[in-house]
């Protein structure tokens, strides 16, 4: 091991699934290991994680650590960070990098509260001059950016997801891997999660949707809209529409998305029936995947979209659900 | 019960903020309390107005001026207001200012203590769990709606995950809440609440009254240094030419803003069958699903 110079990225699984952002960690994480000539290590909570080792290994981790234990499977921010505190003590990384999930916002401060050092969260950039790191983050409103330099080792800090690129994926090392004892104490624990509730994705807010289909003037009528909240539903998103659409009585007005209306950036949104107007792209340009359903191939919604599908969307539409559900009934 | 609610004075974020890349100063034309610790000393007052014998302290580390956020919290009805001051902690960090605050509210003095989630200006998310940590009790972040029939002294609330999913937590007290956007609507205090906040007495304590050295706090204490500061500038993407009947303001917002992305689409023109497993297979690879 060489002393302070390696990196560690905190891996984030669910229900014995990796999260995108461990492996956009590990990308970035190689990166910065390679110009401090450190180790690129990775650990991961859980219980019966196993399995994760190898993709972690395949994203460039040299050494991937991993703690088990019945009161780690799913997070809880007191055993997760006394379990984590107590190892990273040992290992005494240079840097550790965390996703800016919420499992991982909420991680990474205790861990820095716990051991007191310093966290950077929702980090831009890392940079090495020398022997520092410099972290870039927006400050004030997004409208400043700010580089800290961390006067603690280690130092901690977290990306959002999707702020980093995933490298290709290499062959995997030779690694090493090892079994790391957390020793936890259930009867010390204060707060406890007792359950998890999705909200009514009628009522919730569109800023906090993963997935928004969205109808215009094109989706015809009040009864076509239907066709819209079943592809909602297959998805597991929220139901949104036009001016236009707020204009024909077809969606409520805090369903309305635009400049004059909110501004979203979901992982999908679907665009169906909307011809693209500025007015409503400003309210939606910054959506991670966008896919547009539209009769008219020359429609500007098509040239920010990912996915075009030129067609009618009381066709389309119902086809697509069609398959999706007919997925689901496999799995 | 006795609620403290730490609040800060920032910049106005929602303003222009001025950016002086040499001195490294941000400044605004206006001071405000930090949006979400509204939220937080409007939670600790809805509390108060429905359970008995509720105690409302704020507290706020900042120089002399932040003396108008104590007053502004007093006006929605907080009861008492403690001002914590020391040139010794200018520079401070959100560790320190987690430690400063910490130790201004003391162990066993309060039942809940309530945070805003993060501060517009630094968008650090760290004081709340440094408050937990030297205060030893536990920390939930996130919180958007609390529930007040306290069972065994337990407090049970729902903190926002990811994925548009609420996650329900109980918890023993005391212990420190960090508010989210949407936990509640703050009230506009009334011409009189505000004329009797300004007559209201504020404790005001310093390092000395906290037994704090100032090897401990300031830039010396911190644990971040930040190194400069540059007005965020967008990448420059591709423009499409801003449409005519938008209004000019919008037009050079959106030059400003980098304009919006011109990607290229996968176009798909094939049969109804095609076009759907095309669809399908799309936000399968991309983990859509
Ligand atoms: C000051 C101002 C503010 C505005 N603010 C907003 C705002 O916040 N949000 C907003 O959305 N708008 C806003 N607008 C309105 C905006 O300019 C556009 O008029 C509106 O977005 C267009 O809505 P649309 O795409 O639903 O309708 P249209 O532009 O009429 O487009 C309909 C599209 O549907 C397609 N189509 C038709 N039939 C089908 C079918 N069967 N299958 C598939 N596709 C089909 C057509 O090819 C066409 O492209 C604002 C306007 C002004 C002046």
């Amino acid at each position: 091991m060489s002393i302070g110079r390696d990196v560690l990225v905190i891996a984030e699984q669910h229900e014995g699934e990796l999260h995108d952002v461990s492996l956009e960690l590990l990308s970035e994480g190689c990166r910065v290991a390679d110009e401090l000539q450190g180790e690129l290590c990775a650990v991961v909570l859980g219980n019966n994680v196993g399995h994760l080792t190898q993709p972690l290994a395949k994203h460039g981790a040299d050494k991937i650590y991993s703690m088990e234990n019945p009161l780690l499977v799913d997070y809880s921010g007191e055993f997760y960070t006394d379990a984590l505190s107590d190892f990273i003590g040992d290992l005494t990384p240079k840097i550790i990098l965390c996703g800016a999930t919420s499992v991982g916002s909420d991680l990474a401060s205790r861990i820095a509260a716990r051991i007191g050092i310093g966290l950077v969260s929702n980090c831009i950039s890392i940079k090495i001059d020398q022997n520092d790191l410099l972290f870039t983050k927006a400050t004030h409103g997004n409208q400043v950016h700010t580089t800290f330099k961390c006067a603690s080792q280690p130092q901690i800090a977290t990306f959002e997801p999707g702020a980093l690129e995933v490298k290709k994926i290499g062959i995997a090392k030779k690694i090493e891997t090892m079994n790391v004892a957390a020793s936890l104490n259930p009867d010390k624990q204060k707060s406890k999660v007792t359950g998890t509730i999705q909200t009514d994705l009628t009522a919730m807010d569109l800023s906090e949707a993963d997935v928004i289909v969205a109808g215009g003037k094109g989706v015809g009528s009040a009864d076509n809209f239907r066709l819209l909240e079943d592809l909602a539903y297959a998805l597991g998103g929220c139901v949104a529409g036009t001016r236009m659409a707020l204009d024909a009585g077809w969606i409520p007005s805090d369903r309305l998305v635009g400049q004059t209306g909110s501004i979203v950036r979901p992982k999908l949104y679907i665009a169906c029936g909307i011809s693209g107007a500025l007015h409503h792209t400003l309210g939606m340009k910054n959506s991670k995947t966008v896919v547009a359903i539209n009769t008219d191939a020359n429609a500007p919604i098509f040239r920010i979209a990912d996915v075009g599908i030129v067609g009618d969307l009381l066709d389309v539409i119902p086809s697509i659900v069609e398959q999706l559900l007919e997925l689901k009934a496999q799995v | 019960m006795n609620i403290a609610v730490c609040i800060k004075q920032v910049p106005d974020t929602e303003g222009h903020i001025d950016v002086d890349r040499r001195s490294g100063s941000i400044t605004s034309p206006n001071l405000v309390i930090n949006p979400l610790d509204v939220l937080a000393v409007e939670e600790a007052v809805r509390i108060k107005g429905q359970l008995v014998d509720v105690r409302v302290t704020v507290v706020c580390m900042g120089p002399d001026i932040a003396e108008r956020a104590l007053r502004g919290a007093l006006s929605m009805g907080a009861d008492e207001a403690v001002h914590v001051w020391d040139e010794q902690l200018v520079g401070s960090d959100s560790y320190v200012a987690g430690r400063v605050l910490a130790t201004a509210i003391g162990p066993e003095q309060y039942d809940l203590i309530l945070c805003g989630q993060m501060a517009a200006d630094t968008q650090a998310g760290q004081v709340g769990a440094v408050i937990a940590e030297i205060l030893e009790i536990p920390l939930i972040t996130a919180v958007v709606s609390i529930d007040l029939n306290l069972q065994s002294g337990r407090m049970e609330m729902q903190r926002k995950v990811d994925g548009g999913k609420r996650e329900v937590v109980q918890t023993s007290l005391p212990a420190v809440l960090t508010v989210e956007s949407g936990i509640n609507k703050p009230r506009y205090p009334t011409l009189r609440a505000i004329k009797d906040a300004e007559k209201k007495q504020i404790e005001k304590l310093n390092l000395k009254a906290l037994d704090m050295s100032p090897n401990e706090v300031g830039a010396t204490g911190s644990l971040i240094k930040v190194v400069s500061v540059s007005v965020a500038k967008p990448s420059i993407k591709n423009l499409f030419v801003p449409d005519s009947n938008l209004l000019a303001i919008d037009r050079i917002n959106i030059l400003m803003s980098g304009g919006i992305s011109d990607k290229k689409a996968e176009m798909i023109l094939g049969g109804l069958q095609e076009a759907a497993s095309y669809f399908v297979q799309f936000v399968k690879e991309r983990k859509l699903l």
